[in-house]
């Protein structure tokens, strides 16, 4: 009697450990999978959408790459380079930097974050509460196809002759 | 009746039983939480690679695009010229059809001439004026492509790294994701094609501004093909002329060659036939103009070498069956390795991997002093500095903090003798000289323990190297060898010629590192074989040489079921995940030796991977 007054709690208690720790790691698993799913669902959408189900959940990275910055500045030096001589005027950098600069700055560090977040309650023989638990996932927004009929008309529109 | 004493007593009996149960399941719990862990372990490193190739991936098409919409502008730019020439065209025409006509209407017609002749010189003047600035853009734009083709592909390794080390999971993580390729699989197009291009412009307009209009879509659209088979063909008289020999010419000024800087992380040591190897593949404006891998008889002869050479995964020593003599391809590359990881270079590396063992030595009291006695060691064990950072050197001068022990031995032997190692350095606290009254016997040994790092087996950098753009001839590209191209500084690109969708070209895979060292499972198997060696099964050490990777492939391609011809001219260039294989030939080279200079030289993840098809059936 005295060793199972001693016995089944510990017993209890290690039951108690390992149902915890199940549930911790199926509520850990559910979390990633629906942060992966709806990363995967808003990066082929090119992060224009957001899909059904994921609201509040996937959002646009809005962090720098400071790799993409590197670039960008390598680009810029680049067609400075290489109009330096042959534009005068500076016409042919107004278009340049017109047509292609929104696109140079679309083009690198377009990425997204996936962030979903559960209260887990505690048992109570571990001192209740609850606890946080989040699902993360990072991705680049992929592409969708687009129309160049308007990219052509903005050239023209930009080229006025003197 | 029983005697007392005879009276069997088993209280606590349970408890015995119990005790060992429970420690059982404490060590069931243990081991839920460790399969727990090394699941998610498995899979954020996996996520991290998916996210990795795809990220590459993504850059690559984004970058493709880009060169699109540069190829479209320029065509739209040149659609100036075309619709210009095009009017001036139709008043020839005009002034050749009044003058027939005259003969009819007794000369009543020839009043229209003046003012299409005006016409036509209005419009002569307008090209005249509008061609110098046209053609300044034309080179800016074949300049921004060459660049863009050349940048893309580092460009997307740098921020995939920046993503990895920013997002990657689980903490610490660190990857590449890289082609085969140094340069976009792109290739100058001709002038006259863009002339061509430029000549469905003006139609393309109309078709968008008219589209209204009953019958209009259908005549514009049956007149889109002949408008550019005639602006092409008579593309001298539409576009004027096509190439200006030395990127010169009436366009107005030089498109000077760009070049850009960027840092790389090269893994050293560099061995002398590896650089030759390079040097080789070096054009005389110092761009590399490697491929898809290298094939020269010195680049298979390194990669013999290098092979040869590369340190045990496992134990960093030399591999067993391998040449071990002190002046075979393993010595020969720890040697190279001391000297090219001297923190005392510029720049000073930021990661090593070197040999370091641990022993004891004996010192014997004479009487006066303590004598050193010869040390013994235990086995040397592959150690390796922190991979998230900037790290602290093992050895080297007090300037640069060694983490084991002051100085830094350039010298691996005196000898020829493969057991005789001078170690880099080494960490060894005498015993104090005993006081007067605390004077050992003489013979008496003290023991101290001693630590020596035996190899440096090799480190990273991070380099500034400047990387030279030439017009239409990137590192790397292809324009030299495609045929019929006919290329010039205003030219517009297309996709290389031998380049197939699907195919190597348009390949990224990602390997991503993360250290399973901490993982409670690893700990208990440990825990399992205490004091025991580890069973010295070959497939059993492929399968924990690649518990702390992760690999994946994604590709770039055009979504659309246009003509090779229209892939440049669409933005349909998207990524998309694909099942990871093994690359072939050039490929594997190429891709073995990015991840080799990412990763450093003793990571050879590619070989290992390799024959995981001898364990694993799927």
């Amino acid at each position: 009697m005295v060793e199972a007054t001693i016995v089944v709690p510990v017993f209890i208690l290690l039951l108690i450990s390992v149902l915890y720790v199940r549930d911790q790691a199926l509520t850990q698993h559910d979390l990633e999978m629906k942060a992966r799913s709806c990363a995967w669902q808003f990066s082929a959408a090119n992060c224009d959408a957001v899909p059904p189900g994921c609201e509040g959940i996937v959002e646009q990275s809005t962090t720098q790459n400071s790799a993409g910055q590197e670039v960008m500045d390598a680009l810029q030096g680049g067609k400075d380079q290489s109009v330096k001589h042959a534009d005068k005027t500076g016409v042919v950098s107004k278009i340049i930097d017109s047509l292609l600069g929104p696109v140079l700055q679309a083009a690198f560090g377009r990425s997204l974050d996936a962030t979903v977040a559960r209260e887990f309650e505690r048992p109570a023989v571990f001192g209740g509460k609850t606890k946080t638990m989040t699902g993360r996932y990072h991705l680049a927004c992929n592409l969708t196809p687009e129309e160049p009929i308007d990219v052509a008309k903005d050239a023209w529109k930009l080229f006025k002759p003197n | 009746m029983k005697r007392p004493g005879t009276v069997p007593d088993d209280r606590g009996a349970v408890m015995v039983i119990a005790l060992f149960l429970a420690v059982f399941l404490l060590g069931l719990l243990y081991y839920v939480v460790g399969t727990t862990q090394t699941v998610f372990f498995r899979e954020h490193l996996q996520d991290t690679a998916d996210g990795a190739a795809l990220s590459g991936a993504v850059m690559h098409a984004r970058s493709m695009n880009l060169i699109v919409l540069i190829n479209i502008v320029m065509a739209a730019l040149l659609a100036i010229l075309v619709t210009i020439k095009l009017i001036e065209g139709l008043a020839i025409i005009g002034m050749v059809i009044a003058a027939a006509l005259a003969w009819f209407t007794g000369g009543s017609t020839l009043a229209a001439i003046p003012p299409l002749k005006t016409a036509q010189a209005d419009m002569n003047a307008a090209y005249q004026q509008v061609q110098p600035p046209i053609f300044a853009a034309l080179k800016a734009l074949h300049a921004a492509s060459d660049l863009v083709s050349s940048v893309a592909p580092s460009a997307a390794d740098a921020v995939v790294l920046a993503d990895i080390t920013a997002k990657g999971q689980p903490a610490g993580s660190r990857g590449i994701a890289s082609g085969t390729r140094l340069t976009l699989p792109v290739s100058d197009d001709t002038f006259p094609e863009l002339c061509g291009r430029a000549g469905k412009f003006p139609i393309d307009l109309a078709k968008e501004a008219l589209g209204g209009v009953p019958g209009v879509s259908e005549i514009m659209g049956a007149l889109d093909d002949p408008m550019h088979d005639m602006t092409k063909s008579l593309s001298e008289w539409f576009c004027g002329e096509g190439d200006d020999g030395n990127g010169g010419g009436k366009g107005g000024g030089q498109s000077r060659p760009p070049s850009y800087k960027r840092d790389e992380k090269r893994a050293y040591p560099r061995m002398d036939l590896a650089v030759r190897c390079e040097n080789e593949h070096i054009d005389s404006s110092g761009s590399l103009t490697l491929g898809a891998g290298n094939t020269s008889p010195t680049c298979e002869e390194s990669k013999r070498f290098e092979d040869a050479a590369l340190p045990d995964q496992n134990t960093g020593r030399c591999q067993a069956g391998h040449d071990c003599s002190a002046d075979g391809p393993y010595e020969q590359r720890v040697a190279k390795a001391r000297l090219d990881c001297d923190p005392a270079l510029s720049p000073r590396p930021s990661y090593y991997l070197y040999l370091q063992r641990e022993g004891s030595v004996p010192y014997r009291w004479t009487g006066k002093l303590w004598q050193r006695l010869t040390p013994t060691f235990g086995e040397p064990q592959r150690r390796e500095t922190r991979k998230d950072a900037v790290s602290n050197p093992p050895c080297g001068s007090k300037l640069v903090h060694p983490f084991v022990a002051e100085g830094y031995q350039t010298t691996v032997r005196t000898s020829n003798d493969v057991t005789e190692v001078q170690p880099v350095c080494s960490k060894e606290v005498p015993p104090p000289a005993p006081s007067t009254r605390n004077r050992p016997e003489v013979g008496h040994i003290e023991t101290v323990p001693i630590t020596e790092v035996m190899h440096i087996l090799g480190c990273q950098k991070t380099e500034t190297i400047t990387v030279q753009v030439s017009n239409g001839k990137t590192a790397g590209s292809d324009s030299s060898s495609d045929s019929g191209s006919s290329s010039n500084s205003k030219s517009p690109k297309r996709v290389t010629d031998g380049a197939t969708l699907g195919d190597e070209n348009f390949q990224i895979r990602a390997l991503i590192q993360g250290d399973s060292d901490t993982l409670a499972a690893d700990r208990l198997v440990q825990l399992t074989i205490w004091n025991q060696e580890e069973p010295a099964s070959d497939n059993l050490h492929v399968l924990q040489a690649l518990s702390g990777y992760s690999v994946a492939q994604a590709e770039y391609f055009y979504d659309g079921s246009a003509a090779r011809g229209e892939w440049m001219w669409n933005m349909k260039w998207r990524a998309r995940l694909r099942r990871f294989r093994m690359p072939e030939g050039e490929a594997f080279t190429a891709i073995q030796t990015a991840w080799r200079t990412a990763l450093g030289s003793g990571c050879d993840v590619l070989n290992t991977l390799s024959r995981i098809g001898d364990l694993v059936v799927h």
